[in-house]
């Protein structure tokens, strides 16, 4: 930093999962220089598995995050299965329902408390609003009847886990070789007959109710979220073997920022292949990247508004025509601005729900025949989109069964890169030679993170809390101009 | 001879057995469960390893195992210091050895966790330990893992190669003390005692490969006991806050992963209620990024891992009336304290030793004026603040979690059951 | 665990391997497994529970610098710097040649010659860091460590006047014995019923009901062991009879079996204790050459009776007289949840009597000199007279023959004692006093000491003496209750954190409790005592501790900066 230039903190990111930090420097000028987001903690998770039998593993490594436990527990089952020598198909339908219904389950919960309990209070109060109105509760004041519909949506998701792990949150439903319990008739009518929770059908109906709010939010407020932390970039998903929309196994595919393929939909386990990860001295998180395109240009984003990018199509009906209309906006063009997150994650909501009624209607899913086995492998790799992105858990395992090595890639890492260029995006518009810090501004760069549902829990594998500050100093460390946020 | 049955009492109730009888048994056979937990009928004499099981004979301090029924015999079972006793006992285990009940396979059919339940032990008063313990691949059929061995003996007596080796030994004496395995003996072993080794272990130490799944929650051993027992706890020991006011909280997650602020969220629909007596200011799920006003509780999740953490729950000290610790994060460390055992360089190194990067000199562990500090362990809260109120859980059920924070904030009747009472 | 099977020849045949090799090898092991036909997992629990037998080298000279209290009071540091740099080996292990093992070991009975250690278990005095180099040079030149050993000291300080004595008097060999073979076993076991003879050892259990208990066992053989392990800290009374009168041992022996019935005599002998051997071997030899060991003693009753000197290997917990007895049988020293008292069921299975070596050196006074005038010593309630070690503060460290009866500050002054602040009376394990409790009385009503009396000046830090017992118990738990081997060294890291400056009120509170629990849970004497000192300590001294504790609002005793070391150095640029 030069002797005449400022560093800006914004402390902590409040309504994320998670903890992080904003840093902005600017020179002399009040010109935006470096500006960064730093991910204050580390857990260690990547070491201290080693040395585990590798069956406690898709138990233990839930523990990464409360949010999505359910997609670490996936992924390492996944990779567990294929320690044992078994792939995704070689499970039983009912195992494999089973997993599926667990993982759209919770995505669908997960999405619904990211939307209504974490982002919605900017959406509907506006990013400007008074601090002590942007939360749950002030939502919940304001239309209780969008609260209620938001509350029992998570219900539905969380209740999905609860049935087939025994737990709302790190439950365990997944045994080397499929699951360790049969689904019932009495489970499956529970969210059929809509007497202790709404029926699916309400599920669908809500959803769509949603996209419609979100439809008429971005009717009026269209200039403002094309322009917004808008910025090209690569993109990174699952897709199916049609290329269509495949959160729980598929093949990798990313696309550059034109829409053209820089990942060929290679086979989940072949990820080592392709992806490097790069270490900053300012960040616990670090940086992937596709090899072959390097670190400047490699970098993909993840998560909903990625995978409705990348996908050829989505394979339930109402979710595809909703993204028709979604891709009609930028004309068939993958989709840059940020904000449109949360647009593409009403569209998920709708097709988890969709894929949730189709799976509770297949009768496979209540067979009894629960589990394979086949033969032990030394290496396991499983991956999984979970709600925030491409989650990838490798191990490695020795013929006694301890875990010798462990490699996990969490969603939000690959986010890492375009979190902190949204940051610079939404800094060079409102505070490049501003030399007054406004509550707006602040506020501004947190609703651009907000849009990524990041789980900085998981990403470094830790989560910390920490009270908010903005104060503007000048070189010498005198403090100019404080804001304080509360 | 024939037996000859012969009259005593405990805790002043007249019972009888015959003469010479184990007094754990004799004790059960009168309607009288004697709290124990290396007890294993077969084993004889009686191992009194574990010290659960104290009751106080004629005034002299013992462990009921062993003790023989003798004619006339006055046993107190129940009384303060006993009763502690015994909760202490198993707190200590649970310090001493290093229980993730989160990730281990016995979880639910464990009779450590199982007593631990059935006396309300929610926190260990004891500091953990955090001793390093390894796990032993190396047997034909089985894995040790030595974290959770409390030393009950049990193994050791009763495993034997056909019918006459030992499989299991002491090692060690002191706090080095470990039950360590002869290879030899144990690849003799056939597939069936190997199994029986497994269930006679108390605890999760002793797996069979490729026979140890945690099984579906709700059938477990200890779900379907007693689901709907009373589990006893400390009785609330302060009076509800006094005043009128609409209470406030203040939430934190530290190192935790969020669990528990999720867990908190599960009430549902009754999340509409509580929002009408309570004012959530200074969480992550509010903006209020500092404390503007003095909060009645303060809710906090997760251990401390760095040095921002401490700084955070030191605050939340000063500003909070009432500090409740939820979850196993919270309370001793949780599962982040799997990094314990482990040189913190070494966990860095792992993380970012083997990653590329652009910069020059290679390897790079962030470390940076905008970053904390990380510290060399981590810490339980209650080893950095006085905690009130401990909620164990991982994370821990949402009833349960409001029935606390109620009972606390308003005075309402606190009864946690069985089911609502978990460490996993 | 009820196992009597034999396997007694387990500890010389580790103490075989460990004294040719300087270290048990895994062949050793599983040549010893083979040989007795157990489990390589037993021969392994056996060898890593003492702490003599070592499984990795230990150097071919094997240093043993003891960490006594009295040894820290006196300079141990400077001492153990001084061993570290003369060998090159840093503490607990050995140095890169393999020449010197340099290990702590618990007290080794020199107090009153502190500091000490014991070099291939030869005994080396008064060290200072100019001898301990003097001593490595000479080591390194190939001088025999048994050359350069010091004599120990057995020096009397005192013992009453006008005949009054009871142990340290003129001494005639055979005295007792002629005596003996005039009576009948029962008429041995009256006389000493009449003179009140309580053990001391410390458990004070009348002798003669001991052993008439056994003499009504219908199982035969018999077996009288004398507990010469004397491990307490501060104790080295038995070392000084054994030097000076072991004459006395052996004839308290002879007559505890024949009055038991026994026909076998076992002196289990600590390790610490190995330099004896050659004095309590020719004294058995001269005995037998006497007649009055081996076949066809002279007695009243047919009788012949023998004496083996078994050499222990490193267990404070071996003191206590079941876990003596498993070791003697071969096995792990662990105190047995008594079942059986020995006396019904003992060594193999067999009634034993289990004795202390002064406890028997009195019995062969008491038959030399009768009951009656045995009686007339002391006081009505504790007749007799006892030997106390006496070390610390006090000008005339050694020991002292006193008639129960005495009082704490005659004794003071009788040892020199000056600025006396503090006195641990029977050991770790025993009652620790202030100065202002000088009018109490050694004696079965008051003071019961087991021997060992350790003085304190003013200028001495008690914290400093809890934190040395707890470590003691800490390392001497034989592991096998959770009370007491977690309990210790929970403890420990409690008084840890108090000599940091880190401690709380409430911390002291918490002692007192887990202290309390201890006592309580704990499966043997040694668990039940090992918080007693320091929850007596809190009761008598609580304005010291008040001052020991800092408190700070509703925050607990955390280092931060010390938490944050790890990553600093973490991060250091090369």
């Amino acid at each position: 930093m030069g002797n005449t230039g400022r560093k800006i903190i914004i402390d902590p990111i409040t309504r994320v999962e998670g903890h992080g930090r904003v840093t902005l420097h600017l020179d002399e000028d009040g010109k935006l220089g470096q500006a960064r987001f730093h991910i204050v903690e580390f857990r260690g998770f990547e070491r201290f598995i080693q040395g585990h039998p590798y069956w406690e593993v898709p138990a233990l490594v839930q523990r990464l995050c409360g949010i999505c436990p359910v997609s670490h527990h996936l992924a390492a089952a996944k990779a567990v299965d294929r320690l044992e020598g078994l792939e995704p198909e070689n499970l039983t339908p009912a195992a494999d329902l089973q997993r599926r219904l667990l993982h759209y389950g919770q995505i669908f919960q997960s999405h619904a408390l990211h939307f209504f309990y974490l982002a919605a209070p900017d959406l509907l109060f506006g990013t400007d609003a008074p601090a002590a109105q942007r939360n749950v509760v002030s939502l919940a004041n304001h239309d209780k009847e969008l609260a209620r519909k938001g509350i029992l949506m998570r219900k539905f998701g969380q209740e999905i886990i609860r049935t087939i792990a025994g737990k709302r949150i790190h439950g365990v439903a997944a045994v080397p070789g499929g699951v360790y319990k049969v689904f019932t008739p009495q489970d499956r009518d529970f969210f059929l007959d809509g007497q202790d929770i709404p029926h699916i059908d309400t599920m669908i109906e809500w959803s769509l109710q949603t996209l419609d709010l979100i439809k008429k939010y971005h009717e009026t407020h269209r200039p403002w979220l094309d322009t917004f932390a808008s910025y090209p970039s690569g993109h990174l998903g699952t897709v199916n073997n049609d290329g269509g929309m495949e959160l729980y196994h598929g093949r990798l595919r990313a696309i550059d920022e034109y829409g053209n393929l820089t990942l060929k939909d290679v086979p989940d386990d072949h990820y080592r292949r392709y992806f490097s990860e790069g270490v900053e001295r300012w960040t616990y998180l670090k940086f992937p990247y596709l090899t072959h395109l390097g670190r400047e240009k490699g970098w993909n984003r993840v998560g909903p508004l990625s995978r409705v990018n990348v996908c050829t199509f989505i394979p339930t009906p109402l979710a595809e025509k909703a993204r028709q209309t979604f891709k009609a906006i930028t004309d068939g063009h993958p989709n840059h601005h940020t904000m449109y997150y949360h647009y593409a994650r009403i569209i998920e909501l709708l097709h988890c729900a969709e894929v949730i009624k189709n799976i509770l209607h297949d009768d496979r899913l209540l067979s009894p025949d629960i589990v394979v086995s086949g033969e032990r492998r030394s290496e396991g790799i499983g991956v999984v989109e979970a709600p925030r992105g491409t989650l990838i858990h490798h191990y490695e395992a020795n013929d006694k069964g301890k875990i010798t090595r462990c490699n996990l890639i969490v969603s939000t890492t690959h986010n890492n890169e375009a979190m902190n260029k949204a940051v610079r995006e939404v800094a060079r518009h409102t505070i490049d030679c501003q030399p007054e810090i406004t509550e707006g501004m602040l506020n501004g760069i947190e609703v651009a993170i907000r849009a990524f549902d990041p789980c900085l829990s998981c990403a470094t594998h830790a989560i910390g809390q920490m009270p908010l500050q903005v104060q503007l100093f000048d070189a010498g460390g005198t403090l100019l101009h404080e804001k304080t946020r509360d | 001879m024939a037996e000859r049955i012969v009259p005593f009492t405990i805790d002043g109730k007249k019972c009888e057995a015959p003469e010479g009888q184990n007094l754990v048994k004799a004790a059960e056979a009168n309607g009288i469960k004697i709290p124990s937990l290396c007890y294993f009928e077969h084993i004889d004499p009686p191992l009194g390893t574990c010290r659960v099981c104290m009751v106080s004979g004629d005034g002299k301090y013992t462990a009921a195992c062993t003790m023989k029924v003798k004619e006339g015999m006055n046993i107190t079972v129940n009384d303060p210091a006993l009763d502690d006793a015994r909760k202490a006992m198993v707190e200590m285990m649970f310090a001493e050895g290093n229980h993730f009940c989160p990730a281990c396979e016995k979880s639910g059919d464990c009779d450590l966790q199982g007593l631990g339940y059935q006396l309300g032990v929610s926190a260990s008063r004891f500091p953990h330990l955090f001793l390093d313990k390894r796990i032993d691949y190396r047997p034909k059929r089985i894995i040790v893992d030595h974290n959770r061995c409390i030393l009950c003996r049990r193994c050791v007596e009763e495993v034997k190669a056909e019918g006459k080796y030992p499989v299991f030994g002491y090692q060690e004496r002191g706090v080095h003390t470990s039950v360590q395995v002869d290879y030899e003996k144990e690849a003799r072993l056939t597939d069936a005692e190997a199994i029986q080794a497994m269930h006679i272990c108390p605890v999760g130490a002793i797996l069979v490969r490729g026979k140890s799944q945690p099984r579906p929650r709700g059938e477990r051993k200890y779900d379907l006991q007693d689901a709907e027992a009373i589990i006893q706890q400390e009785p609330v020991a302060k009076p509800p806050i006094p005043g009128g006011h609409k209470k406030v909280i203040a939430t934190t997650s530290l190192a935790g992963c969020f669990g528990c602020h999720m867990s908190l969220l599960d009430i549902d629909e009754g999340l509409l209620d509580v929002i009408e007596l309570v004012e959530i200011s200074k969480s992550p799920l509010t903006d209020f990024k500092k404390f503007d006003r003095r909060c009645d509780v303060g809710i906090i999740e997760g251990g401390c891992c760095n040095n921002e953490n401490v700084e955070v729950l030191r605050e939340f000290r000063a500003n909070c009336d009432i500090l409740v610790a939820i979850g196993e994060c919270a309370i001793w460390g949780g599962l982040p304290a799997m990094r314990n055992f482990l040189p913190l360089e070494e966990c860095l190194d792992e993380a970012y030793g083997h990653a590329t990067s652009d910069v020059a000199d290679g390897k790079v562990i962030p470390h940076d004026e905008d970053l904390p500090e990380l510290l060399d362990r981590v810490y339980g809260c209650n080893e950095v603040v006085e905690i009130d109120y401990y909620i164990p859980g991982c994370p821990p059920d949402a009833s349960h979690i409001w029935k606390v924070l109620k009972n606390i904030l308003f005075g309402s009747d606190y009864s946690v059951i069985h089911s609502e009472f978990k460490y996993d | 665990m009820l196992d009597f099977t034999d396997h007694s020849p387990l500890l010389d045949l580790l103490w075989t391997a460990q004294d040719a090799h300087g270290y048990i090898s895994d062949q050793d092991i599983n040549e010893i497994a083979n040989k007795l036909d157990l489990s390589a997992i037993d021969v392994e629990g056996v060898c890593s529970f003492y702490h003599f037998f070592h499984r990795q080298p230990a150097g071919k000279y094997t240093i043993y610098l003891n960490t006594s209290i009295l040894s820290e009071i006196n300079g141990m540091a400077e001492v153990q710097k001084a061993f570290e740099s003369a060998t090159g080996a840093s503490w607990n292990s050995v140095d890169r040649t393999g020449l010197f093992g340099l290990f702590g070991t618990s007290c080794i009975g020199l107090s009153d010659q502190e500091p000490a250690a014991l070099i291939n278990f030869m005994p080396f005095t008064r060290l200072t860091p100019e001898k301990v180099s003097q001593i490595i040079g000479a080591i390194r030149q190939g001088i025999p460590v048994g050359q350069l050993a010091d004599p120990v000291d057995n020096i009397v300080r005192y013992s009453p006047l006008d005949d009054r004595s009871v142990i340290f008097r003129e001494l005639a060999p055979g005295k007792s014995l002629q005596k003996m073979s005039l009576l009948t076993p029962e008429e041995v076991i009256e006389e000493i019923r009449a003179s009140q003879l309580h053990g001391m050892g410390g458990a004070f259990f009348p002798v003669a009901q001991k052993w008439e208990s056994c003499r009504r066992q219908a199982s035969s053989p018999k077996y009288l062991v004398c507990n010469a392990d004397e491990g307490e800290p501060g104790t080295f009374k038995d070392r000084a009879l054994m030097t000076r009168m072991p004459e006395l041992l052996i004839e308290g022996m002879v007559l505890g079996g024949y009055a038991i019935g026994a026909a076998q005599g076992i002196i289990y002998l600590r390790a610490e204790y190995r330099y004896l051997l050659p004095r309590l071997e020719a004294a058995i030899a001269t005995y037998r050459q006497m007649g009055w060991l081996g076949r066809d003693i002279p007695a009243k009753s047919p009788f012949h009776f023998d004496i083996r000197v078994q050499i222990g290997a490193g267990a404070y917990v071996c003191g206590e007289e079941t876990a003596l007895l498993e070791s003697l049988m071969g096995k792990r020293g662990e105190p047995t949840t008594k079942v059986y008292f020995p006396v019904e069921r003992g060594y193999l299975g067999l009634p034993t009597v289990v004795n202390n070596v002064e406890t028997l050196a009195t019995v062969a006074r008491i038959v030399e000199l009768g009951a009656r005038h045995y009686r007339s010593l002391g006081t009505p309630a504790s007749p007799g007279t006892r030997l106390l070690s006496v070390a610390g503060d006090c000008r005339y460290p050694g020991i002292y023959e006193i008639e129960w009866g005495l009082s704490v500050g005659e004794l003071l002054e009788l040892a020199g004692a000056e600025e006396t602040a503090y006195l641990q009376i029977s050991g770790p394990s025993g009652t620790g006093i202030s100065a202002q409790e000088k009018h109490r009385r050694f004696c079965l009503e008051d003071l019961r000491c087991g021997g060992s009396v350790m003085i304190f000046n003013s200028k001495r830090d008690l914290l400093k003496i809890l934190i040395n017992f707890t470590a003691f118990f800490r390392e001497e738990s034989c592991g096998v209750c959770t009370p007491c081997r977690a309990g210790n060294f929970i403890l420990s890291r409690k008084l840890d954190l108090i000599a940091r400056g880190l401690g709380r009120s409430s911390d002291l509170g918490e002692i007192k409790q887990w202290g309390q629990l201890m006592a309580l849970s704990s499966r043997c004497g040694l668990g039940k005592t090992a918080a007693g000192t320091l929850l007596q300590a809190l009761e008598k001294f609580p304005v010291y501790f008040q001052k020991l504790v800092h408190d700070k609002g509703r925050e607990k005793g955390f280092d931060l900066d010390r938490a944050l070391d790890d990553y600093r150095e973490a991060i250091e640029l090369p």
